[in-house]
Parts: C-alpha cells; sequence; structure tokens
C-alpha cells in the first residue's frame, strides 16, 4: 500500500497512481487533522494531490520535488 | 488497427478535402469569410485530431498552415496565387500522409524533412513568423493577468534565471474528467520542459472533504519556463486546446504587489537611486538597496520594488533606464506605474484618455535633455499600455515608437494616445478560438463500406433465393400436379418479392453519393492542367447533386479525368488561338450530371476547336483501325467516334498530360466493364461534348435468358431494344454476311451459336428465326439464338480464378435451381 494511517499521520510512498486516491479520500474522511508525511513520497497523482489537499491536512515537511511543492504550497506545516 | 486511428483517417481526408474545395475558393473571392472561415476550421480541427496521434510532423505542418490562414483571415496577409499552390501542395503532403498511414500506420521517413521544409516555406510567407512561432514582438508584448499573479518569490527566480530573457509562460486548465482519459496534470507538469516557475490553484472553492469527487480534476496550473513556446506547446500537444502558451519578456514579470508604506526615506532614495542609475554607479545602488530593504516592511509595495531592483541589478545591471525609472518611481510613490496589461486591463475609456493627456502634455513641455530618456520611456509605457487593454493590433507599433524617439515628434504621440484611429494597421480582430461544434452535430453514421457491401451480398443472395420460389412452384404443378400448391407458392414468391425489392431500394439508397463526391477533385485539376498549359480555363459544374452508387462513381472518376484532361490538353485552344478565332480568351469546361431513368448520365463539354475528323480518319486508316474505304463511307460523327478505338491518339506529341500511350480506349472499356457506354458529339470550331451514361447502380443487373444450343446464356437487359420473330425469307445475304430489314433500316445479323463456336442448336433451315436486336456501342445488330428464356433480376459476379480474362463474358450469375449462368459480353462478342 502506498499510503497508511497511523493516528493522524498520513504516510505516502513511492508512486501514488490513481487507484489511491478514492482509498485515501476514505481513509482521511476518518482522520481528523491530518498531517502528512510525504519524506518517502515519490510522484503523487493529480489525484491524490487534490484529495490532500481538500482533506486540509498539514505537511510535516515540504516537499523538495519542486512540482510536488508547488502544488501543495498552499498547505500549512506542522509544528513538530 | 488502432480504432481510433480508424476513424481519424477518413476524418482526416474530408477535412483536407474541405480544406482544399475552400483555398481554391479563396483564390477568386480572397475576402469570403464564409469560406475563409470553413478552411480555418477544417484545418484547425485537422491540427487539433492529429495531436492524438504520433505524427508530429503532421501536425506541425498543419500549424503552419493554420498560423497562415489566420494571418489571412485577419486580414494580414493577401491569398495569391503562390500562397495558393504552397496551401494545396502542403495539403497534397498532408494527404499522400494520410495514404500512408493507413497502409502502415506511422508516416513515411521522409516525412519530418519535408514537413520542416514545408513548413518553412509557408512561414516565409507570414510576417514576423507567425502568431505561432512566438518570435514576433506582439506575442512577447501581451504578458496575460496571470502571470503578474505567480507567488513573487517564484517570479524573482524565474527572472533571475532567464537573466532579463524572454520566457514562456504557460496556463493549463485540465479538464474536469481529465482522469478518466488517464491524464495526470502533475505528471505532465513534472516531465514539462525547463521550468522555472509553477503555481497551483483550485478552480472553485474546495468544498468540504466529504463533498469531494476524488475523481475529478479541479486543479489549474500556472508556470513559467525557459524552453521556447515552441517546446513547451510541443510537450503539451495532447491537452493543446487546455493550454495558453505566451512569450513574455522577463520585464512582465515585475509585477509589484503590496500595501503602499509612508515615508519620507522612501523618497530620499528614489532622488539618489536616480542619480546613480544616470552615473552608472551599480555599487553605490546595490548599497543603497541593501540599506532600504532592511528597514522596508517586507510585505509592503515598496520592498517588493526594491526586491526588483535587487533582481535587476544583478541580472542586468543598470541597462534598462525605462524600467529603472518605474521601479524607482514605484519605491518613491508606493505605487505602482505598471505597464504589463494587469494594470492597463481595467482602464475605463476616460481614464485611458486622461492618461493620455497627461502624456502629451508632459511631452509637450520643454525640460532638460536629460530628462528625455525618462520622458520617452513613460510616452512609450503608456501608449502600450493603452494598445494592450484597447486590444488593439500592435503591428507596426514598434517602428512608430522608434519614430517617436528619432523626432520627438508631439503630433506622432497625438495620434498614438488619441486620435488613436490612424495608428498603424487595422485592428486585428481578437482570434477566437474555433467555437466547439458540440451542438447541433449532424445525425450521421459513418459506416464502414465493407458492411453495406455485406448486407448487399445478402440482399443479392436473397433475390437469387427468391428466384428458386419460382421455379419451386413449376415443379408443384409440373411434377406433383398440384396447381393450388403452386399458386401458393406463387403468393409467397410475390411478398417476399416485394419485400426483397424494399430491401434492395434500401441498400441502394446507403450506398448512393452525389456525383460531387467524385467532381469535388475537379475544380483543383482544371486549375492545375490549365497553369501548365498557359490557359485560361473556367470549370462550370451543374448538377453535382444527382445521385449514384459509391461503386458507379469510383469507376466513373478514372475515365472522367482522362476525358478533361483531353478536353484542357486537345479540346481548348491557347488564349492567343482562342481571341484569333474570335472567341472569350477564357475556354470553359462544363461538366453536367443529371438522371435518365436509371442511369446516371456525365456529360463533359467544352468550347475548344473541336475533334479534327478529317485528321482523325486519317490517323485511323494509318494506324489501320478501319480501311479507307470504311473511313470515307463513314459519317462525321461516327468518324469522331473513332477516338474510342484501341491504339487512337491523334497527338503526334506525347504531351505530358493526356497522351500517355492509353487514350479514350480505356476511357471507353472502364465505362463499358461497368455496364455504361460513352459517346462523342463534335461540333467542329466551337467544341466537342463527351457523354458517359453509367447504370445508377452495378449490384443487380436485369438479364433475359435465352436458349442456344441447349445451354442458357444471359443478356443484361439494357442492351436489348427489341425481340422477335424473323421468317427465314426475310434473311438476306450480304457477302458472307446475313441481315435483315427492320423498319427500313437494314440490320447485320449474327448467329450467337456460331459466335460461341457451339453446335447442335437449331441451326439454319427452321421456318423461323428467334432474333433479339440488340444495342451495341449506338448500332443495332440482330442475334439469332433458339429461344427466349424468363427475364429476371441477378447479381452479376465478374468471372474470377481460372475463368479470369474468359472472352465474350462479362460475368457469371446463379440461377434459381442452383445453376451457373455465364452472362454475354456483347461489344466483345460481336
Amino acid at each position: 500500500m502506498p499510503f497508511r494511517v497511523e493516528g493522524s499521520r498520513v504516510i505516502l510512498e513511492g508512486h501514488c497512481s490513481i487507484e489511491e486516491a478514492p482509498d485515501l479520500f476514505q481513509a482521511l474522511l476518518t482522520v481528523e487533522q491530518p498531517v502528512f508525511a510525504l519524506r518517502h513520497a515519490e510522484t503523487l497523482h493529480t489525484a491524490v494531490v487534490q484529495v490532500l489537499i481538500a482533506a486540509r491536512g498539514r505537511l510535516e515537511t515540504r516537499p523538495t520535488e519542486r512540482t510536488l511543492a508547488a502544488c501543495l504550497a498552499g498547505l500549512e506545516t506542522a509544528v513538530s | 488497427m488502432n480504432p481510433l486511428l480508424a476513424q481519424f483517417i477518413p476524418e482526416a481526408r474530408d477535412l483536407v478535402d474541405r480544406a482544399a474545395t475552400g483555398i481554391l475558393a479563396l483564390e477568386t473571392q480572397p475576402r469570403d469569410a464564409e469560406v475563409i472561415n470553413g478552411v480555418f476550421r477544417a484545418v484547425h480541427t485537422l491540427k487539433g485530431t492529429s495531436g492524438l496521434f504520433e505524427v508530429g510532423p503532421l501536425t506541425r505542418l498543419v500549424h503552419a498552415a493554420e498560423d497562415l490562414l489566420e494571418e489571412a483571415r485577419s486580414g494580414g496577409l493577401e491569398l495569391n496565387p503562390e500562397i495558393v499552390d504552397g496551401l494545396l501542395e502542403s495539403l497534397d503532403l498532408v494527404a499522400r500522409w494520410i495514404d500512408a498511414l493507413e497502409r502502415r500506420e506511422r508516416l513515411p521517413d521522409e516525412a519530418e524533412g519535408e514537413s520542416s521544409e514545408r513548413s518553412a516555406a509557408l512561414r516565409l510567407w507570414l510576417k514576423d513568423g507567425g502568431p505561432g512561432a512566438g518570435s514576433a514582438a506582439a506575442a512577447v508584448r501581451r504578458a496575460p493577468a496571470w502571470v503578474g499573479a505567480l507567488p513573487e518569490t517564484e517570479r524573482l527566480a524565474a527572472f533571475r534565471a532567464a537573466r532579463g530573457g524572454a520566457l514562456t509562460a504557460f496556463a493549463f486548465d485540465p479538464e474536469e474528467d481529465c482522469f478518466f482519459r488517464g491524464d495526470d496534470p502533475i505528471g505532465m507538469l513534472r516531465n514539462a520542459p525547463e521550468v522555472l516557475a509553477l503555481a497551483a490553484e483550485p478552480n472553485r472553492p474546495i468544498a468540504a472533504l466529504d463533498a469531494v469527487d476524488p475523481l475529478m480534476c479541479w486543479l489549474t496550473f500556472r508556470g513559467l519556463s525557459r524552453a521556447a513556446p515552441g517546446v513547451v506547446a510541443e510537450h503539451f500537444r495532447y491537452v493543446a486546446e487546455r493550454v495558453e502558451i505566451v512569450e513574455i519578456a522577463a520585464s512582465d514579470l515585475a509585477v509589484l504587489t503590496g500595501a503602499r508604506a509612508e515615508g519620507p526615506v522612501f523618497r530620499d532614495f528614489a532622488a539618489s537611486a536616480r542619480r546613480r542609475v544616470a552615473a552608472g554607479d551599480a555599487a553605490g545602488l546595490a548599497r543603497a538597496l541593501a540599506a532600504l530593504s532592511g528597514i522596508a516592511a517586507s510585505a509592503s509595495l515598496q520592498a517588493s520594488a526594491l526586491r526588483w531592483c535587487e533582481a535587476y541589478l544583478e541580472t542586468c545591471g543598470l541597462s534598462r533606464a525605462a524600467e529603472w525609472e518605474r521601479l524607482i518611481a514605484a519605491v518613491e510613490t508606493g505605487v505602482a506605474s505598471d505597464p504589463t496589461p494587469q494594470a492597463a486591463a481595467p482602464v475605463a475609456a476616460d481614464l485611458a484618455q486622461t492618461l493620455a493627456l497627461e502624456q502629451i502634455e508632459a511631452w509637450e513641455t520643454p525640460g532638460e535633455a536629460a530628462l528625455e530618456p525618462g520622458r520617452f520611456a513613460a510616452a512609450e509605457n503608456t501608449v502600450r499600455a493603452l494598445f494592450a487593454a484597447s486590444r488593439r493590433s500592435e503591428a507596426g507599433l514598434d517602428e512608430a515608437l522608434a519614430a517617436l524617439r528619432d523626432r520627438r515628434d508631439g503630433e506622432l504621440l497625438r495620434t498614438l494616445l488619441g486620435l488613436q484611429e490612424r495608428a498603424a494597421a487595422p485592428a486585428k480582430a481578437v482570434a477566437a478560438p474555433a467555437a466547439p461544434e458540440a451542438s447541433g452535430l449532424p445525425r450521421v453514421l459513418r459506416v464502414d463500406q465493407g458492411k453495406i457491401d455485406a448486407i448487399m451480398n445478402l440482399v443479392a443472395e436473397l433475390i437469387v433465393a427468391k428466384n428458386g420460389l419460382s421455379y419451386l412452384a413449376e415443379r408443384a404443378e409440373r411434377e406433383h400436379g398440384s396447381r393450388a400448391m403452386s399458386r401458393e407458392i406463387k403468393d409467397a414468391h410475390a411478398v417476399i418479392d416485394r419485400i426483397t425489392q424494399g430491401l434492395q431500394v434500401g441498400v441502394m439508397s446507403v450506398r448512393m453519393l452525389p456525383v460531387s463526391h467524385v467532381l469535388q477533385r475537379f475544380p483543383r485539376l482544371v486549375r492545375d492542367v490549365a497553369r501548365t498549359l498557359h490557359k485560361k480555363v473556367e470549370l462550370v459544374v451543374e448538377g453535382d447533386d444527382t445521385e449514384a452508387d459509391k461503386n458507379v462513381l469510383e469507376s466513373l472518376a478514372d475515365p472522367l479525368i482522362h476525358i478533361v484532361r483531353n478536353s484542357l490538353d486537345h479540346g481548348l485552344e491557347t488564349p492567343q488561338e482562342r481571341l484569333a478565332a474570335g472567341k472569350p480568351e477564357h475556354g470553359t469546361v462544363r461538366i453536367v450530371a443529371h438522371n435518365a431513368s436509371d442511369f446516371v448520365v456525365i456529360e463533359v463539354s467544352d468550347d475548344g476547336r473541336g475533334v479534327d475528323v478529317a485528321r482523325v480518319r486519317e490517323k485511323a486508316v494509318e494506324r489501320g483501325i478501319v480501311s479507307a474505304e470504311r473511313a470515307r463511307e463513314m459519317s462525321d460523327a461516327e468518324a469522331a467516334n473513332l477516338v474510342f478505338l484501341p491504339g487512337f491518339s491523334t497527338k503526334d506529341a506525347v504531351s505530358d498530360l493526356s497522351g500517355r500511350g492509353v487514350g479514350m480506349d480505356v476511357v471507353r472499356s472502364t465505362v463499358v466493364r461497368a455496364g455504361g457506354e460513352v459517346a462523342l458529339r463534335n461540333e467542329p470550331g466551337k467544341g466537342a461534348t463527351v457523354a458517359i451514361r453509367l447504370p445508377l447502380t452495378m449490384a443487380v443487373t436485369r438479364i433475359v435468358t435465352v436458349d442456344c444450343a441447349g445451354r442458357l446464356f444471359g443478356i443484361p437487359m439494357d442492351a436489348i431494344a427489341e425481340t422477335l420473330r424473323l421468317q427465314e425469307t426475310a434473311i438476306r445475304r450480304v457477302g458472307g454476311s446475313e441481315a435483315f430489314v427492320l423498319r427500313n433500316a437494314v440490320v447485320p445479323l449474327a448467329r450467337l451459336s456460331e459466335r460461341l463456336g457451339l453446335e447442335g442448336g437449331r441451326g439454319e433451315g427452321a421456318d423461323d428465326e428467334a432474333v433479339m436486336v440488340v444495342n451495341i456501342g449506338g448500332e443495332r445488330v440482330g442475334l439469332i439464338v433458339d429461344g427466349f428464356r424468363e427475364r429476371m433480376e441477378t447479381v452479376v459476379k465478374p468471372l474470377a480464378g481460372v475463368l479470369e480474362g474468359l472472352a465474350g463474358f462479362s460475368g457469371t450469375a446463379m440461377l434459381g435451381d442452383g445453376r451457373v449462368l455465364l452472362i454475354l459480353d456483347l461489344a466483345e462478342l460481336i
């Protein structure tokens, strides 16, 4: 599974394709104030990115890949 | 083949045809907006759909053609014959590539080279390289508002990376359902060439999470790239209609944001900065910038201006006086005097007027020479902003501004600013993208011809099977003695017959196409041939909505081309000859199509010199086609028709066009094979008319069966004039051959059994003979047979396999009782 939920922490890893988007969406419906851990995420499909934005979660760290960083620029970072 | 490609190919052909037809029409009426829009739409659609496939060279060439047409549409370019030639040649090339695509599902290897060569040729006609080339000054200038809305940090980074040069800005609004087509917009952006800045934003307020559809795309993207617009466009070619690509100048990025901050410190800075810019003191300016940046609140507009000053200093030093003045003025006043459309767009008409008046006033106030550059820059900015705001053409603007700088011409400035009517080029209509033609789609099915043919074949089989019923009725009566049963079968036969006929008519009508299907290529052919021969020709087409079966039309195409070429080459005279003969300089070739009962008739006539009958006689004798005696006996009309005989060609020099060794005989044999006939009417000195007559459909033929030496043969009904019984005594013997007199005309007689080399017929000696009078090439011949049998509708299949090449027969048909019937080819037999 390219993503897993540990409490409020949602960890995405590797390549998250469009197939993950509905599952991630369902999972996030049950997580309050999620924090996204994208350190090991490589490529995220647009649909997955949109779910992250719509869930209004916070980022553990800013992604290093610039396209993803630009797309998620609207999300706040979590103060750890 | 990929079904999408299979669909694309006929569509592309259709579009190419439509475009070519329109372009031809444009040559004569270059200002017809409807025609040019039609051509533009066809080419635009072709470009769009071709983007779905790996056919880059094709897409690029079509794009070049589109740009040229766009220029013509906006009135910036007059389509002269050379440009029309260029466009038509390009379309020919595209048509060839489409053929190649159909055969091998890819473009020929040389396509790449041909494409760039032709595209370059097309672009030569475009001023500034055209709207798509992106190098035009106008395209650089029109920076869209969203460029300024990108985060300032991104813009600053991009500005530095571009080192003050040109950049490509792109806006990408993916379609909502793009995920379902396998698109991943972010993936596409990740691989986009040399992206310097990128921002994503939702195209609507984001709903609460549980109301979001995770499979609908609502993010939109704006970005900047250092790659050329063409490269960026190539990257986004699959989503071209969702992407806006603009080449912008780096200075367009310097949109100042923030609130105005108060303080005398800014005014002091401005004064010193102006001095340092004028003196070229970059180091001093850098120090001043650093000092002030430390003080200014970073969210203020002044701080923003200072950050841009730093970026300018780093990348282009102090060279751009106008832009420096703008930034310094912004620091000084806390108001951005922004020349980009973002600021200029909301300029209302009266505000524009005020600005213009202020500029003129400033311009005309005498002042120090040192202030001139700044003043000019301000004027230039205002002019450009006004032009951009009112969306007027900027063609010629650069030259006008250069003149303004050189001459300091107040009148010119007035023109540019206020009295804009006189300004530069005609206002260019803002190119609205072709409206999607989604609504009101014609309810038309595109069906593979093979499927229709399969149904047609089944209908034909049904007709044959139906014929079997009448045999059955006959047997029921003869062999089983049941007249009642026979009658019932006949009733059933009548019902099936009626339904079959309805079915046949239905399928036929599906296959019916207007003659224009074949004729549409003629305007082009006539134009090209006339240009090669230096003749002036007008083509008139009448009745091109006449319908006929697709196969019939296709069999008509080649003969028609040949006939028209003949008219142009041999028939029509050169303009000098025509004038000398008292005719108008322009020759006319007329193609007229009409229906005559079950036939479609197409006549090609010209008003040229006509056929030289004496010369035809001479040539026919010389070539041994007819004897000298026979040639003398012939009427002029008959002699003119000698041109249809094999081996005939009157032009001594084989021309490039018609006389390729194949002549009118090929025309005739093609037409006859399709069940038609061809005749020539000649008026020496006034012109000639070739008339082709073809059956409306070739699928079902009505035949009469005849008995000969105990066998049955079929004769096409169309050939039969009448049938009669002839008393033995009425047969005259002339020389070695037989003839009889029919209504005061001598009709030659032929015995079918002799012609077929059959024995065992009734032969001579009977009291009377069954004679079938048939029409062969306009002449009547009496054919003696042993007896007439029934008439029937049947499907004549061409001779195939070992029977192929069998002389005297045109095909075979299946009889109701399963026997195979040979159909006679009378023209060949007699």
